[in-house]
């Protein structure tokens, strides 16, 4: 009977080891990056899969309507994080780096100009015109104003099924920093 | 034989410990009630009739028109120190798995978020809880039966149709009036 438990407690530990070390890859940005959504210097915005599921039905008849639709339905989240304080975005810049350590990202394009440094990393989908997860890092901005603010980082996060060749229409549409470059980057 | 027993109770035990819980909370609609005999606060009810569906109105925008009920508005001045406590009322119940999230935006001060409940093809209530540090929050809930989200589009370009001389309207304008969101 000792045995036994004795075998049974070990296969435990190791399940537990094994899952931990997993969960890292596992888990998507946001809850790396979570814990900045309620500082009151950091600006957030999170668009759901439901969200994006019912503009997909509000579509309308149009050509680019339909389009649109295709593209947002298979979306999950969309993140985005700025701030304007120089603290904060020291403290984000080295989660980001974190992040990339452990997430299956790979760099897509790197921009810089005199505006700003940005990064777009994604992680590989179904096939080549296909990720599961767009991670945007938008740095050293130059007093580049956006919606009355001067962010000094932006972190785009999106995931879900995303057609790189599409995307870069949605996030010129959102007005998302960067968005210029995403679309560059995706034709 | 004991072993059951004993499994038996334990679960006895939880189902009660459980439903005795779901109960405690406090539903959005309980919230507005309360609420509503507090000075601090606006309570309206906008009835869908403030828009006036012309003659011309597409099937989709009618049957937008009559899945909703009406539109219930809840709003609190700051100027307290509940504020706070308030809010954190309201953020409990919206926490709710029951509530399904649509989008949230949070700029230090200014918080929104809007969720629904239901499901996707049939919604029963959307919410809309929007609050600044500065001047208090609203609470507003789009209640009705079987809205369906294409057809509620086509509803708000009907909105510019509102009846400018109800009184929801101007109940409406005088409190937002010192609100500006």
């Amino acid at each position: 009977m000792k045995t036994i438990n004795k075998y049974k407690m070990k296969t435990n530990r190791l399940a537990m080891v094994i899952l931990m070390a997993v969960l890292p890859l596992v888990t998507f940005s946001q809850s790396l990056f979570e814990k900045y959504e309620d500082l009151d210097e950091v600006s957030t915005v999170v668009v759901t899969k439901h969200a994006f599921r019912l503009m997909a039905k509000i579509g309308g008849d149009s050509k680019e309507a339909k389009e649109y639709v295709d593209m947002v339905q298979t979306l999950d989240n969309l993140t985005v994080y700025t701030t304007e304080d120089k603290g904060i975005a020291a403290k984000i810049k080295a989660d980001v780096k974190k992040y990339l350590n452990t997430a299956e990202l790979s760099e897509l394009v790197r921009i810089k100009d005199d505006e700003a440094n940005v990064r777009i990393y994604v992680r590989e989908g179904r096939d080549d015109s296909h990720v599961k997860e767009l991670f945007m890092f938008v740095n050293s901005l130059n007093n580049v104003e956006i919606n009355g603010r001067n962010p000094s980082v932006v972190v785009v996060s999106l995931t879900g099924d995303i057609d790189l060749e599409k995307i870069g229409k949605l996030t010129d549409k959102m007005n998302i920093p960067g968005g210029k470059h995403l679309k560059k980057a995706s034709k | 034989m004991k072993k059951i027993k004993y499994l038996g109770m334990l679960l006895l035990l939880f189902t009660i410990v459980i439903s005795c819980n779901t109960s405690d909370e406090l539903t959005l609609q309980e919230y507005y009630i309360n609420s509503e005999k507090n000075s601090d606060f606006l309570m309206l009810d906008i009835p869908t009739s403030i828009i006036a569906l012309g003659d011309n109105a597409t099937p989709e925008a009618k049957q937008a028109y009559e899945s909703i009920d009406k539109v219930n508005l809840l709003a609190y001045k700051l100027a307290n120190e509940n504020f706070s406590i308030e809010k954190d009322k309201v953020n409990k119940i919206l926490k709710n798995s029951k509530y399904t999230e649509l989008m949230r935006f949070n700029d230090g001060g200014n918080k929104f978020v809007a969720k629904y409940l239901g499901n996707e093809s049939s919604m029963e209530e959307v919410v809309i809880f929007a609050s600044d540090k500065t001047k208090g929050f609203a609470l507003a809930r789009v209640l009705g039966d079987n809205m369906k989200p294409e057809n509620m589009m086509l509803l708000f370009e009907n909105l510019k149709n509102m009846d400018k001389n109800s009184e929801s309207f101007k109940k409406m304008k005088g409190f937002f009036g010192n609100i500006n969101m």
